[in-house]
Parts: structure tokens; C-alpha cells; sequence
């Protein structure tokens, strides 16, 4: 389904969540997918993978959602990260916007709303 | 979703049997209302006139309708507004248990009557957890509960029943009949601290946590296992995180705080909490709490 293969970092605490989105992803033809159940495993497997894009929790154990995208984009300023998270407060939508994140989806997630925002950020990479 | 807690009350109350119950439930989506219950159930007529006008119409080849106008128990208005009424399940359960001949006329009467004076609801509520309006049935468990008139609570209430209808179990009713009882039961727990702080937490027998687990995602198989829990907390975590927003929206900021598995006798829940919901689920009662710290 896609012309590039594609690789996707999902970040999240909760397995059920992981497993939630990354059915959806390969259900789109996205095969390459890492996980990551908190902040610090988030920036190592960034860094090791380099990804095309970044799901990314905000509430998570050892090192949270926020402080993992600002890592992530200090150390490559061109990471695509889009926030992922329950708690869509304006607070943490300002702060995710002002750590540069892409986009922010709230969780219950809808399929469509995941693919839109994929399709959009992936603009021209996927079919 | 009247109909279930009102056959769990039948069940109960010993009025129908297990298998009177699943009998008729299971024939209710082809039942088609007959206007002589609806109008007991309504209180437009009784008994004793239904089976009279029930009897009439064998002899005079008249709708039901007509002949209850004719002798003056129903008027054109009030049988337009009978024929307008929508589907009660409810209603349609009582039905299906007297043509079974398990409830008399006058025992579908009493059993609503009794309903009604044993839950201690409001008119008002009555009919909001009849008539399947969520939010004004929770008002109704709330009045009487020490958060009811607070609006944050209310309003984390509404948005965890609303999220168990819409995830977990479309026919989840509110059952205001319940007793709490703790023992031996799972309960996950999350809190909530910024502006201000709440415990919330959700509590069932086994069964019932696997259930809803398994109810919520297709990855839980239907046993209490590490998947389950997951479940279990994210489904919490999500309810919570929608309240979050609407605190967000009305000034008040909260961080969610990560979900925990405790014992039942945690001091943090074993109080009386500000709004207590008893759901009814097919596998029995989940209980869903929040506390102001």
C-alpha cells in the first residue's frame, strides 16, 4: 500500500493502546513498527531507529511524553512526532505545540482521525 | 437498557425465574408493543379496563383504541400520544411475561410500582432511567450522594457512564437498587491532581472486571489476566482523560496520575465518595466512584 516503507514509533504506558495502533498501522501497510512503553525507551528507540513518525503519549512512567519529544527534537529537529493522549488539556496541547509536536490526537482514537493525520503528515508518501 | 435492570428486579423480587427471564428477554426485538400494557404502564388505564376492552374487541371487531375511547378510559389525545410513544423496552418485557401468562396484568402494575418505591428515585428519575436518558438518570443516582450538586462530579459521572455505553456495553444500565459490597473485589484506581485533586476508581467481582475488559478490546481474551488489567486502566485512564478536557474548558487544569491496581480496603476508597455509580453489566455490577482529596 505504500510506495516508501515506512517506520513507525509507537509510544505509550498502556499495551492495549500499542497493540491498538499498530494494528491499524500494518492494517495500512506499515510493517516496520517500534514500541515503547515509556519516555527514556522512547528517545533510545528514536535515536537507534530513526522513524518517519512518532505516536507519542503524553502521561507515561520514567520520562513523560512532553519531555521525550523535546529530547527528540533537540537531538533531530526534523522528528515527526504527533502527541497521543487522553489528557488533551489546553495546557498540554500549548506545551506539545511549543516542543514542536505535529499534532495532537485524542484518545478514545477514532481509525479515521489516526489516518487522517497520518496521511497528512506522510503527504505524498503514502498512496 | 430498562429493560435488563427491570428483569434483574423481576429476578430478584422472585417475581420470574432465570428462565423465565432469558426467555423473554430473548424474544424482545420481535415484540411489538400492544397498546393495553403501555397504557398500564403509563398509568392510562387499569387492569381491570384493559382486559375489558381486550374482551370487547374479540366480540366487536374494533381496534383496541377505539373501544377504549368509546368507554371513556382513553382519549383521542392520550391514545396519540400512546401510539407515539417510543418503544419501551421495558414495557415490552412486562408484555411478553404476561402473554406467557408468568406476570398477571395487575403484577406488571405492581412490579413497576414496587421498582419505583424501592429505588427512592424521583418521578423525574424514574423516567430518565426508563426512558434510557443517561444523563438525567445519572442526575437522579447522584441527588442524595455528597458530590451531587457539585458540577465537576456530575459532569465525570456522566462521562464515565456515557464512555461504558459507548465501549463497553450499549445496554449497561444504572442500577440505584445495588448494595456495595467490597469483598474480594478488583478495583483500579487513578488520580487526578492540579488545580484540584480527585480519586476515581472503578471496582467489580472478577467476572465482571474480565468482562469489561474483554468487552472494551479484542485483545483481552475474557480472563482477569495482565492484558485485562491494562484494559482495565486504560479504559479508566481514557473516561478520565475526556473529564480532564472538559475541566480544561472550564478553567480548571488536572494531570492524570498513573493508573494502580489496589486492594479493596484501601482507605482511599472505602469512604463514602462524593458520586458512587452502580452499573449494571451482564456479568453484574461494576462500581464506579470519584472522591475530592
Amino acid at each position: 500500500m505504500t510506495e516508501k516503507k515506512h517506520s513507525i514509533l509507537i509510544c505509550d504506558d498502556s499495551a492495549v493502546l500499542r497493540k491498538t495502533i499498530a494494528y491499524m498501522l500494518k492494517d495500512w501497510g506499515i510493517e516496520t513498527i517500534y514500541e515503547a512503553k515509556n519516555g527514556e525507551e522512547a528517545v533510545e528507540l528514536y535515536l537507534e531507529h530513526r522513524p518517519d513518525l512518532v505516536f507519542m503519549d503524553i502521561v507515561m512512567p520514567k520520562k513523560s511524553g512532553l519531555e521525550a519529544l523535546a529530547e527528540i527534537r533537540e537531538k533531530d529537529p526534523s522528528a515527526r512526532v504527533v502527541m497521543a493522549s487522553s489528557t488533551g488539556t489546553k495546557k498540554n496541547l500549548m506545551a506539545a505545540i511549543d516542543e514542536g509536536s505535529l499534532d495532537f490526537i485524542q484518545k478514545p482514537f477514532e481509525k479515521e482521525a489516526v489516518h487522517t493525520v497520518l496521511r497528512r503528515i506522510l503527504k505524498g508518501e503514502l498512496d | 437498557m430498562f429493560s435488563r435492570h427491570f428483569g434483574q428486579f423481576l429476578l430478584n423480587e422472585r417475581m420470574v425465574t432465570p428462565g423465565d427471564l432469558s426467555r423473554a428477554m430473548a424474544r424482545l426485538g420481535d415484540a411489538r408493543p400492544l397498546l393495553g400494557i403501555l397504557a398500564i404502564a403509563k398509568g392510562c388505564m387499569t387492569p381491570d379496563q384493559v382486559r375489558e376492552v381486550s374482551a370487547a374487541q374479540k366480540r366487536e371487531d374494533k381496534r383496541f383504541g377505539t373501544i377504549a375511547i368509546e368507554r371513556g378510559y382513553l382519549t383521542a389525545e392520550k391514545l396519540e400520544e400512546l401510539l407515539s410513544a417510543q418503544k419501551n423496552e421495558h414495557v415490552l418485557l412486562g408484555q411478553i411475561l404476561v402473554e406467557d401468562r408468568i406476570l398477571s396484568h395487575e403484577g406488571f402494575l405492581r412490579a413497576l410500582e414496587l421498582f419505583r418505591e424501592k429505588s427512592g428515585l424521583s418521578d423525574e428519575g424514574y423516567d430518565a432511567l426508563r426512558g434510557g436518558d443517561t444523563d438525567r438518570a445519572v442526575s437522579s443516582i447522584l441527588a442524595g450522594q455528597p458530590g451531587g450538586k457539585n458540577p465537576l462530579i456530575k459532569v465525570w459521572s456522566e462521562i464515565f457512564v456515557r464512555n461504558i455505553i459507548r465501549f463497553v456495553d450499549p445496554a449497561a444500565a444504572l442500577d440505584p437498587l445495588s448494595e456495595r459490597d467490597l469483598k474480594d473485589s478488583v478495583v483500579i484506581l487513578q488520580s487526578m491532581k492540579g488545580d484540584r485533586e480527585f480519586v476515581t476508581f472503578m471496582s467489580a467481582k472478577e467476572p465482571v472486571m474480565a468482562d469489561v475488559a474483554r468487552r472494551y478490546t479484542e485483545l483481552a481474551s475474557g480472563a482477569l489476566d495482565e492484558m485485562a488489567f491494562e484494559a482495565l486502566g486504560e479504559f479508566l485512564n481514557v473516561s478520565n482523560g475526556l473529564f480532564t478536557v472538559n475541566c480544561s474548558d472550564r478553567g480548571v487544569e488536572l494531570d492524570l496520575q498513573p493508573q494502580e491496581q489496589v486492594p479493596p480496603e484501601d482507605p482511599r476508597i472505602c469512604g463514602k465518595p462524593d458520586a458512587l455509580l452502580p452499573l449494571l453489566l451482564p456479568e453484574g455490577i461494576l462500581w464506579a466512584g470519584i472522591c475530592s482529596v
